[in-house]
C-alpha cells in the first residue's frame, strides 16, 4: 500500500517534468545500452573463438607434418622419414591407449574429369575415423567407412562447394575420374566454417574431395619422398586435455623423428588461450567505455534530482508539515532515481542489442544474447540510481522544513 | 483553564546566524484550552510565524517544555514528531502551498498519505470540497483556481486527517476582502461544526477580533497581554 503510494509520486513528478525526465532517461539508455553493446559484442567474440576451434574438434590434438627448407630435405631424408603412419601406435600410447586416431594426406586432384575448374580442390585422403574427429558432418549419402579402405574401395565424399558447383543437380551415384581410377561418389558434405591457426583450415574441407586413404595410396597418388601424412589427429579427453597431450606428445615424437621437427604439435587449448589473452585485453577496453558511460549516465541523474530539490524545496517542506518524515522524503527521491534508472536501463537493453546485433549484421561479427548479461545490466542500472540518487535522497531529506516553507 | 490542550512554558528558540546566536522566542508561556481559538498578532519579525511553527511541531523548542494534550513532546524523535504533525494539526500558510503538479482532489488527500491505513481517498476529498464548496473543481489544478479558492482547498487538506489544532499563518494575507470573507466564514464554520481548536496568526485586528475568543500580542519574541 505505502509503496504503490511512494511510486504514484514519483510518476506524479515524472508527468509534471516529462523533459528533465526524459533527459535523465536519455543519460542512462546510452550507458546501460553501451554496456549491453559492449558484452554482447565481446560475448559474441568468445563464442567466435570457441566455435572456430571446435570446428576440427575442440578435444582433439593434432599433429601437422611442417615444410623443412629445401638445403635441409637431404640430411632429414637420412635421419627422419617425416611424419608417416609409423607415428600412429606411438601418438596412441602417449596420448592414452584407448584414443581414438585419424588421420589425412592433402594433395593436388590432378587429373580429373569434373565439370569445372579444380584450381583449389584438393584431393584429401583419409583414414575414415577421421569424420567423427574431424567433425565432417554428411549432407547427402553416407560418409566414408572403416571397410571403403581396407578394401580399397573407389568412393569419394564431395565437399559442399565442390558438390554444388560441379553436380547443381545431386552429386550422388555419379562417377568421377581421379587420375587414372574413376571413383563413385557416395556422399556429400555439409559446409564447414573458417578457423583460424587450426592445422588446416576447416573451410578447405568444402573444396575437398575426400577419398579412403588406402584407396589413394594404391590407385591416385603414391607417398611423398619423405612424408606420408599431413595431419594426423588424436582424440582425448577434452579441450583442457589437449594441452597435457601436445605435452606428452613432444618428446616422444621427436624421438622418432631423429630430434627433428619436421611436424607440429596444436593443441586447441593452447590457441584458445591465446586468443582469450588477446581478448581479454580488448575487454578491459571495453568494459572501462561501458563503466565511464554508466558513470556519466548515473551522474546526469544525480544532477537532475539535485536539480529538482532545489525546485521543489517548498513540496519537501509542505509534505514534511503534513506528515511526511524524513525517510518518507529520502525514499521518494530514492524511488524516483531508481526509476530513471531502471526505465533507461530497460531502454538501453532492448537499444543496446538491436544497435549490437545491427553492427554485427553490418560487420559480420558474432553477437551473442546473453541473459546474464541482461540480468547484469539490470541490476547495474537500478544500482546505479540506488548510488547515485542516495545522496540527492539524503539532501532532500535534510530540507528543513521551516526554511522550505519561507519561500514563495 | 479547565482543559488545556496546549502549554508552552518558558520556550525560548535562537537560531545560529554564522557565529552567533539571533534570540527570537525569549521565554514565552501560552496555555491554549481545548476548542479555544486564539489569535496572534504582532509587528514583523516579532515571532509569529516561529512560535506557530514550535506549536505545529515543525520546529523545536531551544529550551522550555512543551506539553501537548498533557504530553510533553519536547523530545520525540523526528518519526515522532512526523506522525503528530500528521494525526494532530493542520497548517494553512499564506501562500498556499498547494502542489502544482497534483489535481485540487489529489492536494486535499496529501496528508492521508502519510498516515497508516487509511479509508478510501477521495470521498474524503470530495468530503472535504464539500464542505468548503469546490466539490465541482476536484480534477482541476491549482493554478487554475483564484486565491480565495487555493486558500480553501488548502483548508480542505489542513483538514483532511481530522487535526484537533488547526495553524493559519496569516491566511488571508493574500487575498481581497471579497476573497478574505469567504475564508474568515470558512473557518468560523469549521470551528463550529468541528469544533477544532484554531490558532491564528494575522496582522488585521478585525480579523484576529472576529476569529478569536483571545487576542495575544507578541513583542521581541514574548507574548504580552
Ligand atoms: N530559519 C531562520 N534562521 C534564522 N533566522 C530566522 C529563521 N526564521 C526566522 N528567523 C528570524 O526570526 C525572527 C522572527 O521571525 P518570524 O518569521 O517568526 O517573524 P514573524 O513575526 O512571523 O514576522 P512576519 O510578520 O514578517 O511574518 C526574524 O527576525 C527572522 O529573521
Ligand atoms: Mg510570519
Amino acid at each position: 500500500m505505502t509503496r504503490t503510494k511512494v511510486l504514484r509520486r514519483s510518476l506524479v513528478q515524472f508527468r509534471t517534468h516529462p523533459l528533465r525526465t526524459a533527459l535523465a532517461l536519455l543519460g542512462m539508455v546510452l550507458g546501460v545500452s553501451s554496456v549491453v553493446g559492449m558484452v554482447s559484442i565481446g560475448e559474441g567474440a568468445q563464442r567466435e573463438i570457441l566455435a572456430s576451434i571446435e570446428a576440427l574438434g575442440g578435444d582433439v590434438v593434432h599433429v601437422k607434418a611442417k615444410d623443412v627448407p629445401d638445403e635441409k630435405v637431404g640430411e632429414i631424408v637420412n635421419d627422419s622419414r617425416g611424419l608417416n603412419r609409423n607415428d600412429l601406435s606411438a601418438v596412441r600410447s602417449a596420448v592414452g591407449g584407448a584414443a581414438e586416431t585419424g588421420y589425412a594426406r592433402w594433395s593436388a586432384l590432378g587429373v580429373t574429369d569434373l565439370p569445372v575448374s579444380t584450381y583449389n580442390v584438393k584431393l584429401v585422403a583419409v583414414e575414415p575415423t577421421l569424420f567423427d574427429i574431424h567433425r565432417l558432418k554428411v549432407r547427402t549419402g553416407r560418409r566414408l567407412l572403416a571397410l571403403d579402405d581396407v578394401y580399397g574401395r573407389r568412393v569419394a565424399v564431395l565437399g559442399s562447394d565442390v558438390a554444388e558447383r560441379a553436380f547443381p543437380g545431386g552429386a550422388l551415384g555419379k562417377r568421377i575420374r581421379i587420375g587414372y581410377a574413376y571413383f563413385e561418389v557416395v556422399g556429400t558434405l555439409e559446409p564447414k566454417r573458417a578457423g583460424a591457426d587450426l592445422p588446416l583450415d576447416p573451410e578447405s574441407y568444402n573444396r575437398a574431395v575426400v577419398v579412403p586413404f588406402n584407396t589413394a595410396v594404391e590407385e591416385v597418388a603414391p607417398p611423398d619422398t619423405y612424408k606420408e601424412i599431413d595431419v594426423l589427429s588424436a582424440k582425448v579427453g577434452g579441450l583442457a586435455e589437449t594441452l597435457a597431450a601436445k605435452r606428452a606428445l613432444g618428446p616422444v615424437l621427436r624421438a622418432l623423428h631423429g630430434g627433428i621437427e619436421d611436424f607440429e604439435i596444436i593443441a586447441p587449448e593452447e590457441i584458445l588461450e591465446k586468443k582469450r589473452a588477446t581478448q581479454a585485453i580488448l575487454n578491459v577496453v571495453l568494459t572501462s567505455i561501458a563503466a565511464i558511460s554508466l558513470l556519466v549516465g548515473g551522474i546526469g541523474v544525480m544532477n537532475i534530482m539535485l536539480a529538482n530539490i532545489m525546485e521543489r524545496i517548498t513540496e519537501i517542506g509542505l509534505r514534511r508539515a503534513v506528515g511526511a518524515s524524513k525517510k518518507d522524503i529520502r525514499d521518494q527521491f530514492l524511488v524516483e532515481s531508481v526509476i530513471i534508472c531502471f526505465v533507461g536501463g530497460t531502454i538501453g537493453v532492448v537499444l543496446g542489442y538491436a544497435v549490437s546485433f545491427a553492427v554485427g549484421w553490418a560487420f559480420h561479427l558474432t553477437v551473442a544474447f546473453a541473459w546474464m548479461a541482461m540480468v547484469f545490466a539490470f541490476s547495474l542500472s537500478v544500482g546505479v540510481g540506488l548510488v547515485f540518487g542516495i545522496w540527492p535522497a539524503m539532501r532532500a531529506s535534510r530540507v528543513n522544513p521551516v526554511v522550505a516553507l519561507q519561500r514563495e | 483553564m479547565a482543559d488545556p490542550f496546549v502549554e508552552l512554558r518558558d520556550v525560548t528558540k535562537a537560531y545560529r546566524r554564522d557565529e552567533s546566536e539571533v534570540p527570537v522566542l525569549n521565554g514565552v508561556d501560552l496555555t491554549i484550552g481545548r476548542g479555544e481559538r486564539v489569535s496572534i498578532m504582532g509587528r514583523s519579525g516579532s515571532g509569529k510565524s516561529t512560535l506557530l511553527n514550535i506549536l505545529g511541531c515543525l520546529d523545536v523548542p531551544s529550551s522550555g517544555e512543551y506539553r501537548l494534550d498533557g504530553h510533553d513532546v519536547s523530545h520525540l524523535s523526528d518519526n515522532e514528531l512526523s506522525r503528530l504533525r500528521n494525526a494532530t494539526f493542520g497548517f494553512v500558510f499564506q501562500s498556499f502551498h498547494l502542489l502544482k503538479g497534483l489535481t485540487i482532489a489529489e492536494n486535499v488527500e496529501l496528508p492521508l498519505e502519510y498516515c497508516e491505513g487509511g479509508a478510501s481517498h477521495r470521498d474524503r476529498a470530495l468530503e472535504l470540497l464539500t464542505l468548503v464548496g469546490l466539490e465541482h473543481r476536484l480534477s482541476h489544478r491549482p493554478n487554475e483556481l483564484s486565491g480565495g479558492e487555493r486558500q480553501r482547498v488548502a483548508i480542505a487538506r489542513a483538514l483532511a486527517n481530522h487535526p484537533k489544532l488547526l495553524l493559519a499563518d496569516e491566511p488571508t494575507g493574500a487575498l481581497d476582502s471579497k476573497a478574505q470573507r469567504a475564508i474568515l466564514d470558512l473557518f468560523t464554520r469549521v470551528h463550529r461544526s468541528l469544533g477544532t481548536t484554531l490558532v491564528i496568526v494575522t496582522h488585521d485586528p478585525k480579523v484576529a477580533e472576529e476569529l478569536g475568543d483571545r487576542v495575544i500580542h507578541m513583542s521581541d519574541g514574548r507574548v504580552g497581554g
